[in-house]
């Protein structure tokens, strides 16, 4: 055990310094989780995406109309086309012609906040055309406001962190490499 | 000359020399696994995410040198206590260090929420904490994804058979992570045959899953990461997803039917898949296991279909039958998917099939699996024994009752089987009962708590909402405890426990 203090004692400083880095490195490193669909009110007329999930019997085979950001891919099929959209509360499926698709130039994803959408179709709690999930059929659709970039911005700090980390986590590798022996075979 | 005290101390210290030099073992190789994500996000073009995961590797380079460092290489061959403590231990420090590049991503509300998803993924659960799943990047769904899937195949063993070559304990690791099976004579073996298996199925299933989604409408790459993501947690039974709406995003009903394939195969023992391979199909029909999953499997759905049949909620039989047994399936085998959303099989589908879904996720999936719950040999011997008892109270009292049971080999039922089995199911019984009580106090309805209960103690994943940024620190570490008790089958927490409170030397 005493030859191994100075080992032990170095590990300790190291670590220090490593929370340290990190402490810096984190430093503003919050991505902002309030995008642009959040701060949206329901028009008169309007429901949001939460409450049509939480009361699909109700607002089964009715016309509803509801905002919500674009996320994920567009994924065609055929004439038509499913997008998800939703807002902090949900997310739900709309079946749309392709052709009230062309205004959509952004989707949510990790680099942008997507175009907000106003639609307007029927909604169905277990829809029989699709499976019985939970979607709404498309009749009006159009872009509410475009899609924005998000802000994310890459950190020089934590490319200086994680390029000391690492030097110093190959250097003691290298050295608990060196100075552990193989021990004697274990008896049978 | 030792004194007494110094003589147990320097027992004490002699006993965690294997601990921490496998331990740190482990922790190196987490840093190599973070390699992936960083190049998945230099692919995608996220520079802001790449460093995240350099730095979790650095954190877990250092670490895992320290603890080698710090007591030197072992010497002796590793006891059991030992090697169940390894494990414990193990999941534990990689659980914090895993944390780091998934707090660093901004994705989460605190170190805690973090630890929680990454525990989460670890024991193939499938509870999230994560925000604004819809928004986060290529290289943080690559590493969420990758937890579950290494998770599910035992990392430990895993990092041992590959790093610590002729590693004279890795059976009693091999147990410590809740697997028993032999496949091979030596365990060695068995565990990279687990991974040779496991590694076939991925590149299979990758192609599978992203041809899947092109077909459902992706983009090339979109699709084929979603693939790989989507593969990785259905045999992994983590049911992880890329998106909020879990595998309900792709509305797709071909995508759903691959899921299904893939994380029934998930949750099958892997001993069964071996011996399917080497040409054995008749267990298949022969194991009790497999014969005690499609027993309760087709009971429970059989209840749940005609419990909704009478509601009128899907209009057709074809889309009730989907929906009903793509659910169930999914609680069944503890993966967790959904094509429904939580609030659905709350206050739509009735307390009956809710309490179908409960008995479902504790019952579980396979023994040696990525599947959770009681398991479903325990299941068949537990049922066997019943059997037994009511036989020998039926026949006269010289009569001699052998009840004989076929799991990849003949086995007359015993005392020992018996007792191990209810063991178990009495062990999670109690942890389901904790989660409850817990979730009550917490001020949850009693219909969510139970729900919610059975999927963190079977490490299953669906969820009613209680699972939420907004839950109290204490229910979150609480389910943290029950995610890695539960996945590691007790055993291995036990030791730590007893090793923790009565200090006794590692023997």
């Amino acid at each position: 055990m005493t030859g191994r203090r100075p080992f032990v004692l170095f590990g300790i400083a190291a670590l220090a310094v490593f929370v340290i880095a990190l402490i810096v490195s984190t430093r503003g490193f919050l991505v902002s989780v309030n995008p642009p669909v959040a701060g949206l009110s329901p028009l008169p007329g309007e429901v949001t995406v939460s409450e049509l999930l939480a009361q699909v019997t109700h607002y089964d085979g009715q016309l509803v109309s509801f905002r919500g950001e674009v996320i994920g891919e567009l994924m065609r099929r055929g004439q038509y086309a499913w997008m998800n959209v939703g807002d902090p509360g949900g997310v739900i499926g709309v079946w749309a012609p392709s052709f009230l698709l062309p205004d959509i130039t952004h989707v949510g994803n990790y680099r942008f906040w997507g175009d907000i959408v106003s639609v307007e179709g029927i909604f169905s709690a277990a829809c029989p055309e699709h499976g019985g999930d939970v979607d709404v059929h498309a009749q009006r659709l159009s872009v509410y406001s475009s899609g924005v970039p998000r802000d994310i911005a890459p950190s020089v700090a934590r490319w200086i962190a994680a390029g000391a980390l690492l030097l110093l986590g190959v250097v003691l590798t290298l050295v608990s490499s060196r100075t552990l022996r193989d021990p004697a075979k274990p008896e049978p | 000359m030792l004194t007494s005290s110094r003589r147990n101390t320097e027992g004490r210290w002699r006993g965690l020399v294997p601990v921490t030099y496998y331990s740190g073992v482990v922790l190196r190789w987490v840093a190599l696994i973070m390699v992936l994500p960083a190049l998945v996000a230099a692919l995608s073009a996220e520079w802001a995410v790449v460093p995240d995961f350099l730095i979790g590797a650095g954190i877990s380079l250092v670490g895992g040198s320290l603890l080698m460092l710090a007591y030197g290489r072992p010497t002796e061959r590793v006891t059991w206590s030992q090697g169940m403590l390894t494990v414990a231990i193990s999941w534990l420090i990689s659980m914090v260090v895993c944390a780091v590049p998934s707090w660093l991503s901004g994705n989460y509300g605190s170190f805690l929420d973090a630890c929680f998803d990454v525990m989460s993924g670890f024991t193939t659960t499938g509870l999230i904490l994560i925000r604004d799943l819809d928004h986060v990047s290529d290289g943080m769904n690559t590493w969420r994804h990758m937890l579950s899937y290494l998770g599910g195949q035992g990392m430990v063993v895993l990092a041992l058979s590959l790093l610590a070559r002729g590693f004279p304990g890795i059976f009693k690791l091999y147990v410590g992570e809740g697997k028993d099976e032999r496949l091979l004579p030596s365990v060695g073996r068995t565990a990279q045959a687990i991974w040779f298996i496991s590694l076939g199925y991925l590149i299979v299933g990758t192609i599978i899953m992203t041809a899947a989604a092109w077909f459902a409408g992706l983009g090339p790459y979109r699709g084929l990461l979603h693939g790989f993501w989507v593969y990785m947690s259905a045999w992994s039974t983590g049911g992880f997803a890329p998106q909020t709406q879990s595998i309900l995003y792709y509305h797709s009903g071909f995508f759903e039917s691959v899921t299904l394939v893939f994380f029934i195969l998930g949750s099958l023992n892997f001993g069964l898949h071996y011996a399917v391979w080497a040409g054995n199909r008749r267990e298949i029909v022969r194991n009790l296991e497999l014969q005690a999953f499609m027993f309760t499997s087709f009971t429970l759905t059989t209840v749940a279909l005609l419990a909704m049949r009478g509601m009128g909620i899907y209009h057709s039989g074809i889309n009730l039958f989907r929906k009903v047994v793509y659910q169930l399936v999914s609680a069944h085998t503890t993966t967790g998917f959904m094509t429904v959303y939580p609030s659905q099989i709350i206050w739509q589908w009735g307390s009956l099939v809710l309490v179908c879904f409960v008995i479902a996720m504790m019952l579980g999936g396979s023994a040696s699996s990525t599947a959770g719950g009681f398991k479903g040999i325990r299941v068949g011997l537990a049922a066997k024994t019943v059997l037994h008892e009511v036989r020998r109270l039926l026949l006269p009292e010289t009569a001699v009752v052998v009840t004989r049971f076929h799991f990849f080999r003949g086995f007359s039922l015993e005392d020992r089987h018996a007792r191990t089995a209810l063991l178990i199911i009495v062990l999670y019984t109690f942890t389901f009962s904790v989660a409850t009580l817990a979730n009550v106090a917490a001020g949850y309805p009693f219909a969510d708590s139970i729900f919610e209960a059975a999927s963190v103690t079977g490490n299953v994943g669906l969820t009613v909402g209680v699972t939420s940024p907004a839950m109290p620190w204490w229910l979150k570490v609480l389910y943290i405890g029950i995610m890695w008790v539960g996945r590691l089958e007790f055993m291995a927490v036990f030791v730590l426990l007893g090793y923790l409170l009565y200090r006794r030397r590692l023997t």
